[in-house]
């Protein structure tokens, strides 16, 4: 009797340290296997530099995104392609911009408030790509906000606060006015 | 031989099983979000920024969504009332008090699991009270003064979005307000 509790606390202490373990490679290894996550789910619905209202994915709408005051727009980045360029033209009564990279990190966020003139106009680049603008800046990209990304891959959301339906101009220009491209 | 066999059979089977149901729970418990200091309102993580840990990391992996920057704003959501009971889409709450500083917020209704978009109020046209104070009517049939309109049955999810503001969701939140239940229909 003894000697089988004994068998059973050895099994079960062996199972929770092994259990632990367990735990500790499944959560880092979800990032690189999971084909649930945004980025993965967001290529497969657009091509890169395509900008897509964020409704029209298959993104499950939840938390923010499902938000009646919100329009969102995503563009898939590849840096491979060459430094990424958004360019707005259009104005609206908030709007901001989220780069996250192809594991869902957050790598910058910029709303309109600290925006030169109200308009968006941001570069995403790899620490090269950055040296290399760092030593002849291209002319388009002079008054943009430089952002550093050190994964070639990633989204930029761009978020607008619509009031109400009578801002549906304002959101159509604001949103048509947006160009998502490589340099 | 066959003893050993059953032991490392039993030892594989509570690591496996333990440490996947573990990781399902702690994933669960931290995409709930951490409570703010006032009542029911729970707010939702961040992106994960570059301080990152594994977890935050691992969440952002299997969910598809792509949350708020902090410098975009946070997200709060109620699914209880203040009194702890869940909230449903067929009873009629009252929402007063403080919203917290922020350039604008956005309140609005979701269902249960999926947030469907729905009706809802913002910050730019609310009506308040003279010393600031809010008083939102959340409820089924119309009410005079501000008001949330609820369709349909089942749970209720209250989420309110503040946006451009330096609450980040920590126990710094103080100012949310309060949820009261007033009555229910077919009750």
């Amino acid at each position: 009797m003894k000697r089988l509790l004994r068998e059973v606390l050895y099994v079960m202490l062996a199972g929770i340290v092994g259990a632990g373990i367990v735990h500790i490679v499944i959560v880092l290894l979800i990032p690189a296997y999971s084909e649930r996550d945004a980025w993965s789910l967001l290529s497969a619905a657009a091509e890169p530099f395509e900008l897509v209202a964020l409704a029209n994915t298959q993104l499950p709408l939840a938390g923010n995104d499902a938000n009646p005051f919100l329009e969102s727009a995503v563009c898939v980045l590849d840096l491979s392609e060459g430094v990424a360029e958004l360019r707005g033209e259009g104005k609206a009564p908030f709007w901001s911009i989220a780069v996250y990279d192809r594991w869902g990190q957050s790598v910058f966020s910029l709303t309109d408030r600290t925006a030169v003139g109200g308009l968006p106009h941001v570069a995403v680049a790899t620490p090269l790509q950055i040296l290399d603008l760092r030593k002849s800046m291209p002319e388009r990209l002079e008054d943009a906000v430089i952002v550093e990304m050190e994964e070639t891959r990633g989204v930029l959301v761009v978020r607008a606060f619509r009031p109400d339906p009578s801002y549906a101009p304002v959101m159509r220009r604001f949103f048509d006015g947006l160009a998502c491209a490589p340099v | 031989m066959i003893a050993a066999a059953i032991r490392i059979a039993a030892i594989l089977a509570i690591a496996i099983l333990g440490g996947a149901a573990s990781v399902s729970l702690a994933l669960d418990s931290y995409a709930r979000g951490e409570a703010g200091r006032s009542g029911q309102w729970v707010a939702l993580p961040h992106a994960p920024g570059a301080d990152a840990n594994p977890y935050a990391l691992a969440l952002a992996g299997r969910s598809p969504s792509l949350p708020l920057a902090r410098a975009e704003g946070t997200v709060y959501v109620a699914n209880a009332d203040s009194r702890g009971i869940a909230l449903r889409r067929d009873c009629s709450y009252t929402i007063s008090g403080t919203v917290p500083s922020a350039r604008f917020w956005t309140l609005h209704a979701g269902g249960s699991g999926e947030l469907v978009p729905s009706a809802g109020l913002h910050s730019q046209a609310v009506l308040r009270g003279d010393d600031d104070s809010l008083v939102i009517d959340v409820a089924p049939h119309a009410a005079p003064g501000n008001w949330l309109r609820l369709t349909g049955e089942g749970p209720l999810t209250l989420v309110l979005s503040l946006f451009d503001t330096p609450v980040s969701g920590g126990a710094e939140a103080a100012d949310l307000p309060g949820i009261e239940r007033q009555s229910c229909d077919g009750q």
